[in-house]
């Protein structure tokens, strides 16, 4: 804490304070609401808040209700678990690479290759995207290693690359990050609106045993929070890369496609391990 | 029962320098003004738990960064401006003396401007940027660094991106 300075304090040395302190003038003659106006304003908006959840809570019957029938009954789970992949006893046990992360170049969303760079600090145990989420590290594996790319304007994704001791242990570490994910708490619907989407597990790429989406996005926010988050894991036999998304909003247009796409997941998977 | 007179204490102590902060990290008054409203108002419907935070004041910052990050994606897609209330009957501009200061930080990425205001205008340091924003230190530290640099390129003034000792 010795480099915070109180918000008022004059900071001679500080060239880019002074220099954004000029705005000051601007703030000052522009016109604020009494607060009386702005406490109006909330109260105005809780009352379309509250008229807007009669209508959602309608909607949320429905889907409920259409959702049991389908599922057979499990209402009570946010999700359907993908059946899970038991690996073969033959599968083969596979070792990282020697570079087995992510490179900024690799970062292609939406068709469109993004400006990433790969953080040079450790990733920061205590910053988890998603605290229902299970920290890779706790998986049990054998041998980790992790990185953190950020882009400008928005976005951080954060991968682990885990090798287990066999692919059974590995597929079990699927599925405990997808059970977390399905069971995540999604908050009070009277302050945010999730769009979650639970785990989806697809097969396809060569070399790879099994792969896992899942998204969750939260708008709009209201407190200080997380706005759009996706998994996304890929396992090769008894290694699992797990990519973490993080950023304010989602970056692609399309509802249905995933930012940590399909072909991302192989690159990531064809990185991880040695050839 | 909320605590209005609390709430108004709090509004009238902080909005103005709130409104400050938020124009620099958008490089807009009249789009800060409205949501350093919004943001208050928000404040409101939840003042029982806000009230009680550690830090109200970065409560609001946080979710007037949010309004407009939302509001930049819905116009980066096209979709009409949310808010209800439209803009502000009397739009501000900025004082000559200061259109080439926001026109360059218009410039600059928002994620660097949004670090640069939190670490040199609000005083937070790399550690309590980092934990706003939650994103790691040397993010933080990244951003700072090329949002200097930037700033000090559009604006031609060298001393600005000599500001290393600080983070």
């Amino acid at each position: 804490m010795s480099d915070r300075l109180p918000p008022t304090a004059p900071r001679g040395d500080d060239r880019v304070r002074d220099t954004l302190t000029a705005l000051r003038v601007d703030a000052e003659g522009c016109g604020l609401s009494d607060p009386a106006s702005v406490r109006r304003r909330g109260q105005a908006r809780t009352r379309r808040q509250a008229l807007a959840g009669v209508c959602a809570a309608v909607v949320v019957v429905a889907v409920v209700i259409t959702g049991s029938s389908l599922l057979g009954g499990q209402a009570d789970k946010h999700h359907t678990l993908p059946a899970t992949h038991t690996p073969s006893p033959s599968a083969p046990t596979l070792r990282l690479a020697a570079d087995p992360l992510l490179r900024g170049s690799d970062m292609v969303v939406a068709g469109t290759q993004l400006s990433f760079q790969v953080s040079p600090d450790p990733v920061p145990e205590d910053q988890r995207p998603l605290q229902c989420i299970p920290s890779p590290t706790t998986l049990g594996a054998a041998e980790r290693k992790a990185s953190l790319l950020f882009a400008d304007p928005d976005g951080t994704v954060v991968e682990h690359v885990l090798r287990f001791a066999d692919a059974t242990t590995a597929a079990d570490a699927v599925t405990e990050l997808s059970v977390a994910f399905a069971s995540c708490t999604k908050g009070k619907p009277s302050e945010v609106t999730v769009d979650d989407r639970g785990p989806v597990r697809a097969n396809g790429v060569e070399g790879v045993s099994e792969t896992m989406n899942a998204a969750r996005l939260t708008t709009p926010i209201a407190d200080a929070g997380l706005a759009y988050y996706e998994l996304g894991i890929t396992r090769s036999s008894n290694v699992v890369v797990v990519l973490e998304w993080s950023s304010l909003g989602k970056p692609v247009a399309d509802k249905k496609a995933w930012v940590l796409s399909r072909e991302l997941l192989d690159v990531a998977a064809h990185r991880a391990v040695q050839p | 029962v909320k605590d209005a007179s609390g709430f108004d204490a709090f509004y009238t102590g902080t909005s103005r320098r709130v409104l400050h902060q938020m124009y620099a990290m958008t490089g807009n008054l009249a789009d800060a003004q409205d949501l350093v409203q919004e943001a208050y108002a928000r404040a409101w419907q939840r003042w029982s738990s806000v009230s009680t935070y550690d830090d109200p004041e970065a409560w609001i910052r946080t979710v007037a960064w949010r309004l407009a990050a939302s509001k930049w994606r819905k116009t980066k897609n096209g979709v009409a401006a949310m808010f209800r209330h439209g803009p502000p009957p009397h739009a501000p501009e900025p004082s000559i003396d200061n259109v080439a200061l926001v026109t360059a930080l218009r410039q600059i990425p928002e994620a660097q401007r949004r670090t640069i205001v939190l670490h040199h205008l609000v005083g937070l340091s790399v550690g309590e940027v980092a934990h706003e924003m939650h994103v790691p230190d040397g993010t933080v530290k990244a951003r700072l660094s090329r949002g200097r640099a930037a700033l000090a390129q559009l604006l031609t003034d060298d001393s600005l991106s000599e500001e290393g000792s600080h983070v």
